[in-house]
């Protein structure tokens, strides 16, 4: 017995070790397991994505690291939106790395090599290089130092086979070493933070496009109830039974005229709301003929004249040589008018240029007036179904044309675009290709 | 149209669009009621302004380039001379607008217009007696 007693008493110890690293392993599993279920409660919470993130970088930091941040791709631009670090003290060097150093897609942050290659990024030991590599300069670093990066790992949120952002995580601690098994459990938060953000957007985008909706309605009343106002009022003083007030013939003609207008203005409404239909439902049919722009133009000018006049705007067109395709003429026609349109109503007053082109095997046409110009942070929108570059409290217009006129040019296999600043005016620049595309 | 060195007191229409601004002129005009009109907020300012007199009615429309018809009703509250002047507004837009327009308190006649009604509203208002006193 006493000989066997160092062998069962190491048997004893083996035994106690096994079941303390079991007991470990069992522990971490249920750290993890709870992680995952509170950050599933923490992201089920609400649809305002940011809060819910806040929440799940103070999740993460309080299980898995010293820090956490979450990044986003919104609007193309990459945008820290969720920060949380476990030392109190240190709440101040987040808000200054996210002021001093945000991250952008030429940073070298690990985040943006993530949203760039959709792929994980860990480091288990931050080497002098790594860091160094990692950061803009010796202030990043001091900032970074103070904070704590001794070992991290960034990850990419993705759902919908789409990269939404970045989750990176690190810690100062020399013993806490990120591997493969942090690895899977943050994936998985990773994965499911991911899926509430990609809900919590297509909410949001929905709810956006019923905004978008609703106010269109709104415009588009006003749009048709105006003219009809209009006409309604020069037929009722037409009709006007009292002997007392009848309009002689002079009267008659003159208010017969102002009718007129308002069933024309009725009509390209109305056309334009059908057109809408039409084009959201599929590809435009063309009926492509042998047609020259510079004709097309100088008569759109001609018929649009008695507008472009009352709204003030003198009209210089450039237009040399013949420019003549196979275009649909109805189309091409709708396409200046829209853009004359826009001019007169956006362009204050002041003159507007028309130019046509030829430019190697394609036409340009330019509309360029000096008017209140497009903010550069809407110029991507114009040109969308229902957007407008300026309030509807001020600028009436059914936020139609743009959007008629992109698909009708890219019907024919052109592009449009515009280049503009704000109180400086706009230029639209339409270039289509003389001959349909190879079928 | 200015409006003639007269006693008769005028409606002024603030409306961006130039058809609206010339059938209210025609047929307020017809029915012996002289108008005047700008084609936004500042403008109508501006000609408040230079009048003596006082109209006796303004018809606003809302949605418009420059000052809109929300910032004139504005404008009006602050200058004690302008802010008794009755104003209805003239608006064909939908409930989002009639939403805000509540908060404008004032009445509203709503485009296309029913021809009777606008004239009731300004003959209240205007109390020009008809046509007859020409």
């Amino acid at each position: 017995v006493a000989e066997k007693a160092p062998s069962g008493e190491s048997e004893l110890q083996a035994l106690l070790e096994q079941t303390r690293s079991k007991l470990r392993v069992a522990e971490e599993l249920e750290r993890r397991s709870a992680l995952l279920a509170e950050a599933s409660a923490v992201l089920s919470e609400s649809l305002d994505y940011k809060v819910v993130l806040e929440r799940l970088a103070r999740l993460v930091v309080r299980s898995q690291a010293d820090w956490c941040v979450i990044d986003l791709v919104e609007d193309g631009e990459i945008q820290r939106v969720a920060g949380a670090q476990a030392d109190p003290g240190k709440e101040a060097l987040l808000e200054e790395l996210k002021r001093r150093y945000p991250p952008r897609w030429d940073s070298r942050h690990p985040s943006t090599q993530v949203l760039k290659t959709g792929e994980p990024q860990v480091f288990p030991q931050v080497s002098e290089e790594d860091f160094a590599r990692l950061t803009e300069d010796a202030e990043h670093r001091r900032l970074g130092q103070a904070l704590g990066a001794r070992s991290g790992v960034a990850l990419p949120l993705a759902a919908h086979g789409r990269v939404l952002g970045a989750l990176t995580v690190g810690s100062g601690d020399p013993q806490r070493r990120f591997g493969p098994s942090d690895l899977d459990v943050l994936m998985e938060v990773a994965r499911r933070a991911a899926i509430a953000i990609a809900n919590a957007q297509l909410y949001h985008q929905s709810q956006e496009a019923v905004r978008l909706r609703d106010e269109f309605l709104s415009v588009a009343s006003h749009e048709l109830n105006t003219p009809m106002a209009a006409l309604m009022l020069s037929l009722e003083g037409l009709g006007t039974p009292d002997p007392d007030l009848q309009l002689d013939q002079k009267g008659i003609a003159h208010v017969a005229r102002l009718a007129e207008r308002q069933g024309k203005r009725l009509t390209k409404l109305i056309n334009d709301l059908l057109d809408v239909t039409r084009l959201t439902r599929g590809a435009l049919a063309l009926n492509r003929e042998e047609v020259d722009l510079a004709t097309l133009v100088r008569e759109g000018v001609a018929r649009y004249k008695a507008e472009l006049e009352r709204a003030g705007c003198e009209v210089s067109t450039r237009l040399a040589t013949p420019v003549v395709g196979q275009w649909d003429p109805m189309r091409l026609d709708q396409v200046v008018l829209n853009l004359l349109t826009n001019a007169a109503r956006f362009g204050a007053r002041k003159p507007i240029e028309l130019a046509v082109e030829p430019v190697g095997d394609r036409a340009r046409l330019t509309v360029a007036d000096h008017g209140i110009g497009i903010d550069p942070t809407q110029q991507a929108r114009i040109f969308e179904r229902f957007e407008r570059g300026v309030s509807s409290h001020n600028y009436g217009g059914l936020g139609l044309g743009l959007y008629i006129c992109k698909r009708i040019v890219e019907s024919h296999g052109g592009v449009i675009s515009v280049d503009s600043r704000p109180a400086q005016g706009a230029t639209f620049i339409v270039e289509l290709p003389l001959h349909p595309p190879e079928s | 149209m200015g409006i003639e060195a007269s006693s008769r007191r005028f409606v002024l229409v603030v409306d961006d669009d130039p058809d609206i601004r010339e059938s209210l002129e025609t047929v307020l005009g017809i029915h012996g009621h002289p108008v005047a009109t700008a084609a936004d907020g500042s403008e109508a300012i501006d000609l408040l302004r230079r009048q003596s007199s006082r109209p006796c009615l303004i018809l606003l429309d809302l949605m418009m380039p420059g000052m809109n018809g929300f910032e004139f009703r504005a404008e009006l509250d602050a200058d004690p001379s302008f802010a008794k002047i009755p104003v209805i507004i003239i608006t064909g837009a939908g409930v989002l607008v009639d939403e805000k327009a509540g908060s404008l308190r004032a009445e509203v006649l709503r485009k296309p217009f029913d021809l009777k009604a606008l004239l009731t509203t300004v003959k209240r208002f205007c109390n020009a007696g008809g046509y007859a006193t020409a």
